[in-house]
């Protein structure tokens, strides 16, 4: 399991965002995604994902490969088995009036009978630790039960690799203890994480690191 | 009682359909009662919902007593000199008006009460292309969503010091009109961040996507389908052999 970018370059209309900025994921390994608001984090995440591409304004060059396949070139549903991504507000992410039926989302989508589907949402859930949530309603949850359950939803999609975009900024301290062991579990397994954040607690997690700045050039930077 | 999503799908299509073809106020009375009898069999809190729709209920009664003194015709009942404020065909039109809303609304509870996005399931086990199926049940998702923006907008206002409740109503009408911007534009993030999220769990992966509720029509269901058909057949033969049961 490997996943590489190569010299990828990102526009939006007039503003550039980075140049040339290659990188590399493997097996177990956690990458951080470190630097100030408006560095391109999240549109290094979004990219990655394969969720930017030729939109109005944007523009785009370089190659994402998953084992050494463009990711441009795969099918949602191969996509989604590479990389699954989680994002930063969760009450953006759910729109299932049951966690449930959030969890369900994912697989449902990729056309699993429904025994796997059943399998799938109570591995996640126990990954999570919120199993006592299945039957709950998503907007009765607290932010952190919230985010808990957006990581669980894309965890039913058994992705390679998982992209969390500040994905603790708005949970207490607790549950972000509960996150990073999720990360570092999903890592041990075999997975790769790509993590963006601020905290020096969730960084102490990787097991590499990369600094943005705002247009730069990473040319001949590793 | 419990029905299936497209057994309730069903009642809600028939209801909703008589309501727009029901002839005049007695058969419009009718699809009420029978609306209301439908609600009570499947335990709606109808009270519950009143109160919670109570403003829209209330713009509800407001149109209706515009519509009574508006609309000319009929037998005076009120009038000054030769100008009549208050005929037999205005409180007619206003009746049918509050029975047609009363109508929908009822047929709204009916969705509304299923279980989570049972409704979603139906349609989709009806054969409604999911893209479409889903699109419906976001938008409901996000008239909330848009409540809960303006709401944020309007408590920001509050915090640097405009009391919108003590404007008058010109000027809380301007202050309204700066607030939609805003709010629209904070939804349009919302639904982009959504569809994005949606787009990363494999939304339209499969031309065909699996359930994990499985669907079944009981024998319940199915009996109370073929009652309603057979009701509303009824209804509109003897509708249209009989016409209007009540001329004002």
């Amino acid at each position: 399991m490997n996943l590489a970018a190569e010299k990828l370059c990102l526009n939006y209309g007039d503003t550039t965002i980075f140049r040339n900025l290659s990188l590399s994921l493997g097996k177990g390994e956690i990458l951080a995604l470190k630097g100030a608001n408006g560095s391109g984090k999240s549109s290094l995440c979004l990219c990655l994902g394969g969720l930017i591409g030729a939109e109005r304004g944007i523009e785009f060059r370089g190659g994402i490969f998953y084992d050494k396949k463009p990711l441009q070139t795969m099918t949602i549903g191969q996509r989604c088995r590479a990389v699954g991504m989680i994002f930063q507000n969760p009450d953006n992410q759910l729109f299932s009036p049951l966690v449930i039926e959030e969890l369900a989302f994912a697989p449902e989508n990729l056309a699993l009978p429904r025994a796997k589907i059943i399998a799938r949402i109570d591995e996640a859930l126990t990954l999570c630790g919120i199993e006592h949530l299945r039957k709950a309603r998503t907007n009765s949850l607290s932010g952190g039960e919230k985010q808990l359950v957006a990581i669980a939803s894309v965890l039913t999609m058994k992705p390679a690799i998982l992209i969390a975009d500040e994905i603790t900024s708005r949970i207490d301290r607790e549950k972000k203890e509960t996150v990073r062991k999720i990360l570092l579990s999903f890592a041990a397994q075999g997975g790769g994480v790509i993590l963006v954040s601020h905290n020096p607690q969730d960084l102490a997690i990787a097991t590499k690191t990369i600094e943005l700045e705002k247009g730069k050039d990473y040319e001949n930077r590793a | 009682m419990r029905l299936d999503p497209r057994a309730r799908l069903l009642l809600i299509l028939l209801i909703t359909t008589l309501a727009v073809l029901a002839k005049d106020i007695a058969y419009l009375a009718i699809v009420f009662f029978a609306a209301l009898a439908v609600n009570a069999m499947l335990k709606i809190n109808i009270i519950g919902a009143a109160k919670r729709m109570r403003h829209f209920i209330w713009l509800i009664l407001f149109i209706a007593i515009v519509q009574s003194l508006t609309v000319k015709g009929g037998t005076a009942l009120l009038s000054v000199g030769k100008i009549n404020f208050l005929t037999t065909k205005g409180i007619g039109f206003a009746a049918e008006f509050v029975l047609r809303m009363g109508i929908i609304l009822l047929a709204g509870l009916i969705a509304a009460s299923s279980d989570g996005r049972e409704m979603t399931d139906g349609l989709l086990k009806l054969g409604m292309p999911y893209e479409l199926a889903f699109m419906s049940a976001i938008a409901l998702r996000f008239l909330p969503v848009f409540r809960d923006e303006f709401v944020a907008r309007i408590n920001a206002m509050a915090m640097r010091g405009i009391d919108i409740k003590r404007l008058s109503l010109p000027k809380k009408l301007k202050v309204y009109g700066y607030l939609i911007l805003p709010a629209v534009s904070g939804c349009v993030i919302k639904s982009e961040e959504l569809a994005r999220s949606m787009s990363a769990r494999g939304f339209g992966a499969e031309k065909k996507r699996t359930m994990l509720r499985a669907l079944k029509l009981t024998w319940t269901d199915w009996l109370v389908m073929i009652i309603a058909v057979l009701l509303t057949a009824a209804y509109l033969v003897f509708m249209y052999t009989y016409g209007n049961l009540f001329v004002l």
